[in-house]
């Protein structure tokens, strides 16, 4: 069943622009083989990552993903079915984003950016609205 | 057609991620990741999660006060 899975985390000190290239060039290569499509958002602290694709191919990716050593904390904000897919032809799109001038970069509102931030935090509460502001990132 | 639990699932995977987070090794650190425990906390509904947060808080609040940050601890009585 095609589904969708937000989570965020923390970006450690060992994980350098040079590895976030390699993290896109990684998921542009595997994510085509497991028909998995997503953005990921990164500041200096943080990941926020949007999956979509086969329940179980987002899973078994998220399961790998926690593993991964360049980021920790990885909590899942939101996962469920959807309709259809809201990134279809992105691999991976990927934006960095800066924690504190979020305003500048999309059209949030003061209050959109207070809740951007609060998901940052691990605030799960009205998860639709994750990829509803994750989206404005790529307009 | 398979049937997925999405609740069952998304609860199962939280409390996993929950058991695996790792507080750090300075009060910086630790703050963060005790503020990602107490919105999970605040946010669920659910009483196994609550838990699994309340047992991590207090693992997060004794590392604090080892680390002298007693002051800052206090936000994170639950």
């Amino acid at each position: 069943m095609l589904s969708q899975l937000v989570y965020v985390s923390v970006r450690k000190s060992n994980c350098t622009e040079g590895e976030i290239q390699k993290i896109l060039e990684s998921c542009k290569k595997n994510n085509g083989e497991l028909d998995i499509t997503g953005v990921l958002l990164y500041s200096n602290t943080h990941f926020v990552q949007y999956l979509e694709g086969q329940y179980k191919m987002i899973i078994g990716l998220y399961d790998k993903i926690k593993e991964d050593n360049r980021h920790k904390n990885v909590v899942m904000i939101t996962s469920g079915p959807i309709k259809d897919r809201s990134f279809p032809s992105w691999q991976m799109g990927a934006k960095k984003f800066q924690e504190d001038s979020i305003q500048y970069q999309t059209d949030m509102s003061v209050a959109e950016k207070q809740e951007f931030k609060s998901i940052l935090a691990g605030n799960s509460e009205g998860n639709n609205k994750a990829v509803e502001l994750m989206k404005k990132f790529f307009k | 057609m398979e049937r997925i639990n999405y609740s069952f699932e998304e609860k199962k995977n939280k409390l996993k991620d929950i058991k695996n987070i790792d507080f750090g090794d300075n009060v910086n650190e630790i703050i963060s990741t005790m503020e990602i425990l107490l919105n999970f906390f605040k946010i669920n509904d659910d009483p196994e999660i609550i838990g699994a947060c309340k047992l991590r808080l207090k693992e997060g609040v004794l590392l604090l006060k080892d680390f002298g940050a007693s002051d800052k601890a206090r936000q994170f009585y639950v």
